[in-house]
């Protein structure tokens, strides 16, 4: 029996004549276990992207010595003036200019909604009396219908008085032939 | 003895998969029985369209008949109703439309085994999932021999596929997983069976030194052979590889050998050749210091056998069931289940040469053992004895 330690898997005992995968794997998962977990790769960023590096900015020289003073003396005799020089020196205005400028947009994207809103509206509303009208018309119909229907009877009924009067005169006319010939 | 295999697509052209299984069994039968194969007209194995001319043909000298397939699979159907039955509640009636809609639907390949059962002794099904095999076993179960080409696939668990695998007479495995997963989810273990795979055949010639001035390959590398593919782990293996060469400095290729669905990353590392001759497939797996096995479903990695023909260890996706068992009894291969084994396993097995030889040595044993064709065909043969015995 060969047992051999080589170079990283210094802990990982492999007997090369009798390779016993389960052992091997033991010995992994127990290598895995006492180092720090290694994160799962979900989505590697592509090499082309982790080519480009973009290099630190240089920072900005920090004043020392007598500068600092002026420095801090300036920042001291500006302080109640602040707000003013901020209010003049930052972009107020234009952010205002902004501002109204969408405030504007907007209310032109109402205004827009709104006459849609009002044109859809009118559709609704003549859709709306198209279907009364149409209501109207179905219970007129009905009712020309039902009239129709007692017309037919009454002129199913004054036909039967006709046919009865027409026989009645047809033997009217036989029994005065006879009375006639005799 | 005549014998009927019966699969859903059949021909030189198709290079993988069940298919191939039976054209090989097939091919090595002959020898010692009357074989038939009976199949569709479909090359496509998504929509199942009828390309292949109706009737019979010689294939390689074996007598191939083609039934009509009478309606072609419309995948976008398909995945509804598959998501609809692995999702819901559902009947078996569903299942059975599944089934149908799944295809490759030939009613007249089962109407043909119905009316001729007299003229064969024994009709062998390969894949379980597909409708040939469902109504063909229902149609004569007395005289079925089932090949499942089984995976840890949701379908398997539908209630059709548990009725089914209690009615062939018997069952031939891939791998001792395939067959404790059917019998776990069948209770059919006293079913007449035998685990026994597929041999495969290694070129007399192929040279690594060949291969890498073909393709301009300098330095080490390791392979995956087959289709470049989601479901074959492809991602994560990227994922996991271009991860390594971040945390190490090896100097080691990936060479991508197969057809591809994905969109390779562009690391100078990763190496695609697309799809190569069988020749140049087995030269490139010679060059290679391993080969790389990411696939999560696997019923028998054919790869993987002829890694170990070729004394190369494998490393492979430990969350495939049948690739860990082939890698723990050949010896021959690590495996992972996350990023920390792969990394660990993967250098282990880059940094020493020696365990790269031993694992090799370990497969070609085991390869030569249990995949040679003399192995497949003596246990064929001695299923068919057994059963002919029983009767």
């Amino acid at each position: 029996m060969t047992k051999e330690k080589k170079g990283w898997n210094e802990d990982i005992v492999i007997d090369y004549e009798n390779i016993d995968i389960t052992a091997i794997m033991e010995q992994i998962r127990k290598k895995i276990a006492s180092q720090p977990k290694k994160p799962e790769p979900e989505n590697p960023i592509p090499p082309e992207y982790s080519a480009s590096k973009v290099s630190p900015s240089p920072q900005a020289e920090e004043p020392s010595g007598r500068k600092l003073k002026i420095k801090n003396f300036g920042l001291k005799l500006m302080g109640p003036f602040s707000p003013v020089i901020k209010f003049l020196v930052l972009p107020v205005h234009q952010e205002l200019k902004e501002t109204i400028q969408n405030l504007y947009e907007t209310n032109k994207r109402l205004d827009d909604s709104l006459n849609r809103i009002q044109a859809v509206n009118n559709k609704m509303n003549r859709v709306r009396d198209y279907v009364q009208l149409l209501h109207n018309l179905t219970h007129n119909i009905v009712v020309e219908l039902t009239k129709l229907k007692i017309e037919e009877e009454n002129l199913k009924i004054t036909t039967r008085i006709l046919e009865k009067d027409f026989e009645f005169l047809r033997q009217r006319e036989k029994a005065l032939e006879k009375k006639v010939f005799e | 003895m005549k014998l009927a295999l019966i699969v859903q697509r059949y021909g030189l052209e198709i290079n993988g998969g069940a298919e191939l299984h039976c054209r090989w069994i097939a091919e090595h039968l002959k020898k010692y029985h009357d074989i038939c194969v009976l199949t569709t007209r479909a090359f496509d194995y998504v929509t199942w369209k009828n390309q292949y001319p109706e009737g019979e043909e010689i294939v390689n000298g074996i007598p191939v008949k083609r039934f009509s397939v009478t309606r072609p699979r419309i995948p976008e159907r398909f995945g509804r109703i598959q998501n609809n039955i692995l999702e819901n509640e559902h009947t078996l009636q569903d299942e059975l439309n599944w089934l149908e809609e799944e295809g490759p639907l030939a009613p007249s390949l089962i109407d043909y085994i119905h009316d001729h059962q007299n003229d064969y002794d024994y009709f062998l099904f390969f894949s379980y999932r597909y409708y040939h095999s469902y109504w063909g076993i229902n149609a004569l179960p007395h005289k079925s021999i089932l090949v499942p080409t089984a995976e840890h696939d949701p379908v398997i668990h539908l209630r059709i596929f548990k009725e089914l695998f209690k009615k062939p007479r018997a069952f031939v495995y891939n791998s001792v997983e395939e067959k404790e997963m059917i019998n776990s989810l069948s209770r059919n273990n006293d079913i007449l069976s035998d685990v026994v795979g597929v041999g495969t055949e290694i070129p007399s010639a192929y040279s690594s030194q060949e291969f890498r001035q073909k393709f301009g390959l300098e330095g080490d590398y390791v392979i995956y052979i087959g289709r470049i593919d989601e479901n074959k782990g492809c991602v994560q293996l990227f994922n996991y590889f271009q991860q390594f060469k971040k945390d190490e400095s090896a100097d080691v290729k990936l060479v991508l050998v197969g057809s591809s669905k994905l969109n390779i990353p562009s690391h100078p590392d990763i190496v695609y050749l697309g799809f190569l001759s069988e020749q140049d497939k087995y030269s490139g797996l010679d060059g290679a210091l391993m080969l790389m096995m990411p696939s999560f479903y696997e019923s028998l990695s054919m790869v993987t056998l002829e890694a170990w023909a070729l004394r190369k260890p494998v490393l492979a996706n430990g969350q495939c069931d049948v690739l860990r068992g082939q890698c723990l009894r050949s010896k021959a291969g690590l495996f992972y289940q996350n990023y920390a084994e792969f990394h660990a396993a993967f250098k282990l097995l880059l940094r020493s040469a020696r365990l790269r030889e031993a694992m090799g040595e370990n497969g070609e044993k085991y390869f030569r053992d249990n995949y040679t064709w003399g192995v497949i065909e003596k246990k064929y043969l001695s299923l068919l004895d057994r059963l002919e015995k029983e009767s």
